[in-house]
């Protein structure tokens, strides 16, 4: 029997006003990748298509990539000489942010002398960041964040940013009321994990209004705080005018939970027997049983455990 | 007459798995299947999460959509009192849920109605059958009722591990061994004869 032809189609699709379905979007940009099938295996260009307003501008593979498959390992995207007519979409690309704070790489940052992944995915850069914030902005940002931080942190009383006298090196410290005066002050490496991926993801959202992909916001948070999360993403982003769009990704029964998301759902279901992994929006069942009032977590959960059997 | 697709709510594991071999032996023999949504039947931990849905299921059956509920009597006095609680529904009117809201409930516990298909339990569990009850609806605790015949007539190894340590309700391997049960040997319609719960219930899934 045949195997099924396996690769990885990706499409996007960019509107400037996200209700206007009835006309064909702003830019279009597909991406089909599948491995070469032969010696080193490495991932290829199949199939590259950038459409703007309906229009084509790209359309891969091209007499050229037939006449030198080399081509094909690398996107028409990613060149810079060749994506002026659509940089737009370049930039929107290299501009989203992803946010996955490791506590260990920023409490251990001087063990460990790990050099920092561009982008920073691992908030490895985050006191750097804060540090090369205009003072005024990061005082407002530090002075928000303080207030959420003791609404669900015990006893913390401050919260502040400070450059170490003999390093250098920038720092945040936070005071804990404590009988001896000044006796309570702890630096970032002391903070928890929760405490740190709680303060990365509150800087990030009010410092940025780049699209943002938030991976796992509950992990070693407790349940009353990550039950508030999805207001907190809504309330943080208020304030920006123009926010780019939050995804999240989450196991979270607790944060589904929330009577007060919305937004769009997509529920990654493992393949059963060898089948791809589907990625899928709820079904029409699905909505109507969210807007009757079972949540996503009623709903959508149990759809991702369906491979997961018992141990 | 098409498939009827329904979200699913239940207690715990051998609830679902008494859930899904309920529908299966309606699906043997009527024409059109009732179907679970895929990852369902959901297990709730508990009945309090399936209580305080029950307004929605409402809204749902307004809707046409269908939901399943499996849940047990426990203290409660009867099935129609359980319901009238959990749906609010005053005293003055009649308990009738809409076709759509399939809500059945074990008297008094999933146990009973394990329990009820007497022969095949006492022989997968290799306990003599003289044991266990054969009228299980009317026992008040039939988890305490399976755990005391365990404690006291268990031999092996696998029923000392169903049975609860300190603050535990039920031992590591409870629902596991119960599960297996149902999954391999339990037949819906044997035990139906040894329960009326379990017959209203097998009665009204046939009626879907």
């Amino acid at each position: 029997m045949a195997r099924k032809p396996a690769w990885v189609e990706l499409e996007f699709e960019f509107r400037e006003n996200l209700h206007n379905t009835g006309e064909p979007p702003d830019w279009c940009y597909k991406l089909w990748i599948n491995y070469e099938g032969k010696g080193k295996q490495r991932p290829i260009v199949i199939k590259e298509e950038v459409w703007k307003k309906g229009t084509q501008l790209v359309a891969r593979p091209d007499p050229d990539d037939e006449a030198d498959p080399e081509r094909k390992i690398q996107t028409h995207l990613e060149q810079i000489n060749m994506n002026r007519e659509y940089r737009e979409v370049s930039n929107f690309f290299s501009d989203v942010l992803y946010l996955h704070l490791v506590p260990q790489l920023l409490k251990f940052s001087d063990q460990l002398s790990l050099r920092h992944l561009e982008s920073d995915p691992f908030g490895q850069g985050l006191l750097e960041e804060i540090s090369g914030t205009q003072k005024r902005s990061r005082d407002y940002r530090l002075r928000t964040i303080e207030n959420i931080l003791k609404k669900v942190i015990p006893n913390l009383e401050q919260l502040q940013f400070k450059i170490d006298d003999t390093t250098g090196r920038p720092h945040l410290e936070m005071l804990y009321n404590h009988w001896r005066p000044n006796a309570g002050w702890q630096r970032e490496d002391q903070f928890s994990d929760g405490t740190l991926r709680l303060l990365a993801m509150l800087w990030t959202l009010l410092s940025s209004n780049r699209m943002i992909l938030l991976e796992e916001p509950e992990l070693s948070l407790h349940n009353a705080i990550v039950e508030q999360i999805p207001d907190l993403l809504y309330k943080t982003r208020q304030r920006k005018k123009t926010g780019g769009q939050i995804l999240v990704s989450t196991h979270s029964e607790v944060m589904l939970s929330s009577q007060s998301i919305d937004g769009n759902f997509l529920i990654l279901q493992p393949g059963q027997s060898g089948e791809a992994t589907r990625i899928t929006p709820p079904s029409e069942a699905d909505i109507e049983a969210m807007k009757a009032g079972l949540s996503p977590a009623d709903i959508l959960l149990p759809q991702t455990a369906v491979t997961v059997q018992r141990i | 007459m098409t498939d009827v697709y329904c979200f699913a709510f239940v207690e715990d594991t051998p609830s679902a798995a008494v859930a899904d071999k309920l529908v299966a032996a309606r699906n043997a023999r009527l024409k059109n299947r009732l179907v679970f949504q895929k990852g369902f039947p959901a297990v709730m931990r508990g009945f309090g999460a399936i209580k305080s849905k029950c307004r929605t299921f409402l809204s749902m059956a307004k809707a046409g959509s269908h939901t399943f509920v499996l849940t047990d009597l426990d203290k409660a006095e009867c099935p129609c009192a359980l319901i009238r609680d959990w749906f609010a529904i005053p005293r003055e009117i009649p308990v009738d849920l809409p076709p759509q809201c399939i809500f059945r409930v074990a008297v008094r516990e999933v146990e009973s109605w394990i329990l009820a298909d007497h022969e095949a339990w006492a022989d997968y569990i290799k306990i003599p059958g003289d044991n266990f009850s054969k009228t299980p609806d009317q026992l008040d605790d039939p988890k305490q009722h399976l755990l005391t015949v365990i404690r006291r007539k268990g031999k092996k190894k696998i029923h000392q591990e169903m049975l609860p340590k300190g603050a535990a309700h039920i031992g590591p391997l409870y629902n596991e061994v119960l599960c297996e049960f149902i999954n391999t040997s339990w037949q819906p319609e044997r035990a139906a004869e040894n329960s009326p719960s379990l017959d209203r219930a097998l009665k009204a899934l046939m009626k879907i």
